[in-house]
């Protein structure tokens, strides 16, 4: 071996340490960033003097996987407890209680005070307040949850765009990519940037995804429509100007194939856009039917009915709606219903109606006058009006509540789910963000970057730099001693 | 082997771990001054509906010992009026007893009729809040339709002339004999109390009695009406020894006056008795089911409390617990963020 030789593996090992520190410096430089992959140069010897090297990227694609997995999960249960938390925020007090829960109530207990004094119109009056502050409730929490649902739908729509958008980035970085590695070229940075995408796709819908000859990746979504294939396949969606109650939004297509819910669980969700959905077609209308079905059993607590012979169906009372006199049907949603409820203007005297109906019925004709002598004491109607409160009444089980129950504790129930919902849906969302933490630290600890260990690794290049460049420097010297001797 | 820990989740953990413990911070805090879950719903899921409807009967139980209260209220005072007629046709009965066999006694025994008159009609008209509380369920009038001192006073004397032609103080009167005069009663004025015309003239009120729901399930009566046989006899007796003792009748036919207002006054004061046993039991199941609802009351508002409710010693501890462990954590950020290698290296 020649000091030419020496001078060489010298040269060669001092270029090597020049590129391990630009790579390390690298890796120092986007250690805050967590879409980056830790570098780290191989290096080959071919032979003395001569060496190989190329710039590995450091990830593992199965944590990768299961964190865009987790990724989903959790961007959807955030975004559902955020939503069922507002939905909530809008329609119940502190303690979880239903708005209309409490107006009820108050219903009840006025009612029972004037019972014990039917001749007075001041507590009458306060009959009618509160059926008032029903009706108001009832019509309000109608308006609410459409304009939620109609918030929910605009949502659904930027969902969409984004995810658009951020496709057609992916197809950007794909091509790149999958030219880069057929030409050979340093494709590291497009595939950080390309997984980063990858996970902000993940957030709006879950995807599989695998990866083909020259790192072409295929994305396909959890129900099995193919989201991206070379080119991506367009997500369509049309956003609704008003929408009202038993309506349904339109749904969201890649493609021509519909986006469907993978399952009906109306507390769990993965992807933004599946809790959107979720919250849009399944939640807020469950809510609805709940207050619909409120309001027509109010209608038939408070109907009126044929006293004298007994034989004429009964009609409605304080309480009224469109379709009146007659009941809406029984056991049934009535889409809207409570959104349409009114007081009926026969009991109220702002409407020219007689507030005294309460006491002696009869807003529907002579049969169904309860107090037929005038009497001003006369209370066994208002007792009776008490009692329906307690009576058990069938309910439509769409409503997601029980199929019989009193108008007082169909009220609480629907409390109670509303309740529910949001305290398993802010469990879940606590879970998968333990979870999504969890694996992103496992994958961030594979593929990310340690100052301190990038720190030791430089004084152990400070130090091969130096023994290289002390073996340059002695084989120099050694070939000036040559020279000066043959000289 | 097990892989490195990157800077990032050096960083990220001490940063995860200061936010979830000033979370929970945030929760014990509002625990400790409220005494309750800071979020029951998110706490109790569909539990929540528990205490809601727990409180709803609390709240429901509350207005019916509100409106037993009144009915309370008006009860009593139909047991102070009652009394008051009881004596009042006590002293009736005694001042007939008195005027019995006695010539002069019998102006004397229809001024005190004219005078417990007066006191029974104001016991019948009490009213309570503005209710009649004698007139069954027309409250809003009083029970007896009264236009003259002596109820049905002018209807008796126009009954005495079409019977017998000339008027009771007229000086014919005295030729009345007891059994004409008893026929006279029997047939004319009796009627007018005890009768048909009762409820045709001289009654405004409804045979029904108030009803009251007294517990969440169980309705009573509770109010007593002027319609009741011993308030109407009371009102008869006193009523016909006012207007014919005082008359030109003679002694013997007075005292077969005496002797039929003797017998009904007699018979009204044990109705009434009767009458004040059955005010009395409604008095007593109303406060029966007042102890039961107050101690339900008490019993529902405890349990919501209880479901509701966090351990305020618990929660201090805990807030304790959370603020060391702050204070560990602000303390190791310190400490790691300042362990730099870069410190060691030349």
């Amino acid at each position: 071996m020649s000091l030419s030789s020496v001078i060489q593996i010298a040269q060669n090992s001092l270029s090597n340490m020049t590129t391990r520190t630009g790579v390390l410096a690298r890796n120092v430089n986007e250690a805050g960033n967590s879409d980056y992959a830790r570098r780290e140069l191989r290096t080959i010897s071919l032979s003395p003097g001569a060496t190989s090297t190329s710039i590995r990227r450091i990830t593992d694609l199965r944590l990768e996987s299961a964190l865009a997995g987790a990724v989903s999960v959790n961007s959807g249960q955030q975004v559902h407890a955020r939503l069922v938390e507002t939905l909530s925020g809008l329609l119940a007090d502190s303690d979880g209680e239903l708005t209309v829960s409490a107006h009820m109530t108050a219903l009840q207990s006025s009612l029972q005070t004037y019972s014990a004094n039917p001749e007075n119109p001041l507590l009458a009056g306060a009959v009618l307040s509160n059926a008032r502050d029903m009706v108001a409730g009832l019509n309000d929490a109608t308006r609410t949850i459409q304009d939620f649902r109609l918030s929910v739908d605009n949502d659904i729509a930027q969902a969409v765009d984004d995810l658009n958008s951020m496709l057609s980035e992916f197809k950007t970085l794909n091509d790149s990519i999958r030219l880069g590695t057929q030409s050979g070229t340093d494709v590291n940075d497009a595939l950080d940037r390309r997984t980063a995408v990858l996970s902000q796709i993940s957030q709006i819908v879950p995807v599989s995804s695998f990866v083909r000859s020259n790192n072409d990746m295929v994305l396909v979504t959890a129900s099995g429509a193919m989201l991206f294939e070379t080119a991506p396949r367009t997500v369509s969606f049309t956003a609704q100007t008003a929408l009202e109650p038993g309506t349904s939004g339109n749904a969201v297509y890649v493609d021509v194939i519909k986006l469907s819910l993978p399952n009906s669980n109306t507390a769990s969700a993965s992807g933004s856009l599946d809790a959107l959905l979720r919250l849009r077609d399944t939640v807020a209308p469950t809510l609805q039917k709940q207050m619909d079905e409120l309001a027509r059993s109010l209608i038939s607590v408070f109907a009126e009915t044929d006293v004298a012979g007994g034989a004429l169906a009964p009609l409605q009372g304080l309480f009224a709606w469109s379709g009146g006199p007659a009941f809406p049907t029984a056991g049934l949603v009535s889409n809207g219903l409570a959104g349409g409820i009114i007081i009926n203007p026969a009991y109220d005297p702002q409407s020219g109606g007689n507030i005294f109906r309460l006491r002696d019925g009869g807003a529907n004709g002579p049969a169904y006058l309860a107090n037929l002598n005038g009497s001003a004491s006369y209370s066994a109607r208002l007792n009776n009006l008490s009692i329906g409160f307690d009576t058990a009444q069938p309910y439509d089980v769409s409503a997601g509540l029980a199929a019989q129950a009193s108008l007082s504790a169909f009220s609480v129930q629907s409390s109670g789910w509303l309740a529910g919902l949001k305290s398993q849906s802010a469990q879940s969302a606590i879970k998968s963000e333990a979870k999504h933490a969890m694996l992103s630290d496992s994958l961030s600890n594979t593929k990310g970057v340690n100052i301190d260990t990038e720190m030791a690794r430089l004084g152990e290049f400070e130090q091969a730099y130096q023994a290289s460049a002390r073996l340059l420097n002695a084989a120099d010297q050694m070939l000036q001693d040559l020279l000066d001797a043959v000289g | 082997m097990i892989s490195g820990i990157s800077t990032t989740v050096i960083q990220s953990a001490l940063l995860r771990s200061i936010q979830t413990t000033q979370r929970e911070m945030f929760v014990a805090q509002i625990e400790v001054q409220t005494g309750r879950y800071a979020d029951i719903a998110e706490r109790l899921g569909r539990g929540t509906s528990t205490p809601i409807a727990l409180l709803r009967e609390v709240n429901r139980i509350d207005s019916i010992l509100d409106t037993n209260k009144s009915a309370s209220t008006r009860l009593a005072a139909t047991q102070l009026a009652l009394g008051s007629v009881a004596s009042s046709t006590q002293s009736l009965f005694d001042s007939l007893a008195a005027a019995k066999g006695n010539a002069q006694g019998m102006a004397l025994a229809a001024q005190s009729a004219m005078s417990q008159l007066g006191a029974i009609g104001s016991a019948l008209s009490t009213t309570v809040s503005g209710q009649y509380i004698f007139s069954g369920l027309n409250t809003d009038q009083p029970p007896v339709n009264q236009t003259s001192p002596i109820p049905a006073g002018p209807a008796m004397d126009t009954a005495f002339i079409s019977r017998f032609g000339f008027a009771k103080t007229d000086a014919l009167a005295a030729s009345i004999t007891p059994s004409a005069f008893s026929a006279f009663v029997t047939t004319d004025i009796e009627p007018m109390f005890l009768g048909a015309g009762w409820s045709s003239t001289l009654s405004n009120a409804s045979d029904e009695a108030i009803v009251s729901r007294i517990t969440l399930a169980r309705t009573i009566e509770t109010s007593l009406s002027a319609n009741e046989t011993g308030l109407r006899q009371s009102l008869y007796a006193a009523a016909l020894s006012a207007n014919f003792l005082d008359t030109s009748l003679n002694q013997a036919t007075k005292e077969s006056v005496v002797n039929i207002a003797l017998q009904q006054s007699a018979s009204s004061v044990s109705a009434l008795a009767e009458l004040q046993g059955r005010a009395g039991f409604a008095q007593q199941q109303l406060s029966d089911a007042d102890v039961r609802l107050s101690a339900q009351s008490d019993l529902f508002a405890g349990m919501a409390e209880d479901i509701t409710g966090v351990d305020p010693h618990e929660a201090a501890v805990r807030l304790n617990e959370l603020v060391t462990r702050l204070e560990t954590s602000f303390a190791l950020t310190q400490k790691i963020q300042s362990l730099s290698i870069l410190d060691y290296l030349r």
